[in-house]
C-alpha cells in the first residue's frame, strides 16, 4: 500500500489555513498607553536619594516622530522640587523583552529639580522602561508604548 | 556494436538527465530553508541557513538567494501582537558556495549583506557569514523503500554584521548581525519517492559570549514538500514547507555607574512559519543541461501559525537561483 503523501500533504495545507496565530491584540492605542498616570504619581522612585520622579509627556511620541518629557525630582515626603537634585542624572530607554535599547535621549536641566527629556523615540511597539540613573541611585519606570 | 553504443550512451544521459531532475526538485525543496531558517532573530539581526546543504548528487553548488522582507507586527514577551505603522523593509542577498571535498564531506560559506529601509533612511550592510561542514551520513547509494538520505552537519555562524548594541542607526537599520559567534549541530533527511519528496531537517546551536551579550542556546526544525510537476510542465515543480525556531533567553552585561555591571535577562523568542513556492528547473526553450540551473520563487509568513513570542513578524518573498553542477 503506496504511503498517502498527496493526503498528508493536503492535511498540512488544511491545517495551515485554519490555524490562528493571533491570540492577542492591543486594542488600546498608543495615546491612552502613554498617558499613564495622574501628575502626582511618582513614576519612579529612587529610594536611596529619597527622590520620586514624576513624569509628563510634553509631547508624546509615536512610531515616526521623537516625544520629549518633563521629570520632576520631587521629595518622596512631599510634593516639593528637590532644589538640589542632581544634574548628573542619565536617562535610556531599553526594551527589557528583546534586550535593547533606542536612540539616545538628551537631558536638559531647566532648573533645580525640574529635567526636559528630549528626543525619546520607541523604535518598535511593546513594553519599554524610562530608565533613571543617578551618581548614587536608580529607577525605573514601566510603560507600554 | 554502434546500436549497443546508443543505446547505451541514451541511457547514461538518461540517468543523468534524471539524476538532473531529481538533483533540481531536492534543491527546490532544500530552498525553503533558506526562507525558514533566516528569519532575522529578534528584531535586529541573526539567524543562519543551512539552504547551501548539497542534498542531491551535485559536486558543487552555487546559490543566490534573495529575501524581500516586510514585518508588519511586533509580538512581546506576552504574546501581545501590535501591528506596526510604519512598516520596515529588508532585503537580504545571500550568497552560497559549497563544495564536495570529499566523496561524502562537503564544506560551504554564505555571506550575506542587508539592506533596511524604515524611517524614511535606508542602510546595507554586511549580514553574519555562516561556515558549513557536512557529511553524508546516511547515503542512499542503493535504493531502499523507507530508508531516507541523511547528512549531518557543524555549521558556525561568524559575527561578521553589526549587532544592535554596534549600531549607530536609529532603528537599528546598519545592524545585521547577532553580534556574537556561534556554533551548531544538525540533521538533514530528504527521501524521494515518485514525484514527492520529504526534507526533515532539525538543529541546535549555542553562541558564544562576546561583551555584552552572553548567548544562550536555540533550535530550529522544519519540515518540507515537494511535487514534480513535469508531467504538467516540464522542470516545474511545488512546494510547502512549515519550520518552527526557538531561542533561549539570554544575559546581557548592563554598565552601572562607578564601573559596576549588572545582567539583564532578555526573554525568549520563538517563531513558526509556513512557507510556498516553485521552481523551475533549467532554462526555456533550452535543451536540458546536466547541470541545471534552477529558480525557485518561495512565499514566507510569520504570522500565519503558531504561538510567536518575543518577535517582529513579517512576510517573506524569496527569488533564488542555484546552480548544481554534478559528480
Amino acid at each position: 500500500m503506496k504511503f498517502p503523501f498527496h493526503t498528508l500533504v493536503f492535511l498540512l495545507l488544511a491545517i495551515s489555513l485554519v490555524s490562528c496565530a493571533k491570540p492577542l491584540a492591543d486594542s488600546t492605542d498608543s495615546e491612552t498607553r502613554t498617558e499613564g498616570k495622574s501628575q502626582n504619581a511618582c513614576k519612579a522612585s529612587l529610594k536611596t536619594d529619597g527622590v520620586c520622579l514624576d513624569a509628563i509627556w510634553e509631547t508624546y511620541p509615536t512610531e515616526t516622530t521623537v516625544g520629549s518629557l518633563l521629570v520632576f525630582a520631587r521629595s518622596l515626603n512631599s510634593d516639593h522640587l528637590v532644589k538640589d537634585f542632581s544634574t548628573d542624572l542619565r536617562v535610556t530607554l531599553w526594551m527589557p523583552s528583546m534586550g535593547h535599547g533606542s536612540s539616545p535621549v538628551k537631558v536638559v536641566p531647566l532648573q533645580p529639580g525640574m529635567f526636559r527629556i528630549e528626543k525619546v523615540f520607541f523604535i518598535m511597539r511593546g513594553d519599554w522602561e524610562v530608565r533613571f540613573q543617578t551618581p548614587t541611585d536608580r529607577a525605573t519606570w514601566a510603560l507600554d508604548f | 556494436m554502434g546500436l549497443g553504443f546508443l543505446t547505451a550512451a541514451a541511457a547514461v544521459t538518461a540517468a543523468v538527465t534524471a539524476t538532473a531532475r531529481h538533483a533540481a526538485v531536492v534543491s527546490a525543496a532544500t530552498f525553503l530553508f533558506g526562507v525558514e531558517f533566516a528569519f532575522a532573530g529578534a528584531c535586529c539581526g541573526g539567524g543562519s541557513s543551512v539552504a547551501g546543504v548539497i542534498l542531491g548528487d551535485e559536486k558543487y553548488l552555487l546559490g543566490l538567494d534573495l529575501d524581500s522582507k516586510t514585518i508588519t507586527t511586533d509580538v512581546s514577551a506576552k504574546g501581545v501582537w501590535r501591528d506596526r505603522l510604519e512598516l520596515e523593509e529588508q532585503q537580504t542577498l545571500k550568497l552560497h558556495l559549497t563544495s564536495l571535498i570529499s566523496d561524502r564531506f562537503q564544506l560551504g560559506v554564505s555571506p550575506s549583506l542587508v539592506k533596511k529601509h524604515r524611517y524614511g533612511d535606508t542602510d546595507t550592510s554586511l549580514g553574519d557569514t555562516s561556515l558549513l561542514l557536512a557529511y553524508e551520513a546516511l547515503p542512499d547509494w542503493d535504493y531502499h523503500p523507507i530508508r531516507p538520505r541523511g547528512t549531518v552537519y557543524v555549521s558556525a555562524s561568524i559575527p561578521t554584521g553589526k549587532s544592535v548594541y554596534d549600531s549607530q542607526s536609529t532603528g537599528f537599520l546598519d545592524a545585521a548581525g547577532k553580534g556574537y559567534a556561534s556554533l551548531g549541530l544538525g540533521a538533514i533527511f530528504n527521501k524521494t519517492i515518485s514525484k514527492w519528496t520529504a526534507i526533515f531537517s532539525t538543529e541546535a546551536h549555542h553562541g558564544f559570549d562576546k561583551s555584552p551579550i552572553r548567548p544562550s542556546w536555540g533550535y530550529t526544525t522544519s519540515l518540507s514538500f515537494s511535487y514534480d510537476l513535469a508531467s504538467w510542465i516540464k522542470g516545474l515543480s511545488v512546494q510547502t514547507g512549515l519550520s518552527h525556531t526557538y531561542q533561549n533567553g539570554f544575559h546581557l552585561e548592563q554598565s552601572q555607574f562607578e564601573g559596576n555591571q549588572s545582567l539583564e535577562t532578555v526573554d525568549a523568542l520563538q517563531v513558526t512559519a509556513p512557507s510556498i513556492g516553485l521552481s523551475y528547473s533549467g532554462i526555456p526553450f533550452l535543451p536540458e543541461s546536466e547541470d541545471p540551473l534552477v529558480f525557485h520563487l518561495t512565499y514566507s509568513d510569520q504570522s500565519l501559525l503558531g504561538m510567536p513570542l518575543n518577535t517582529p513578524l513579517g512576510k517573506t518573498l524569496t527569488l533564488g537561483i542555484r546552480k548544481q553542477i554534478l559528480r
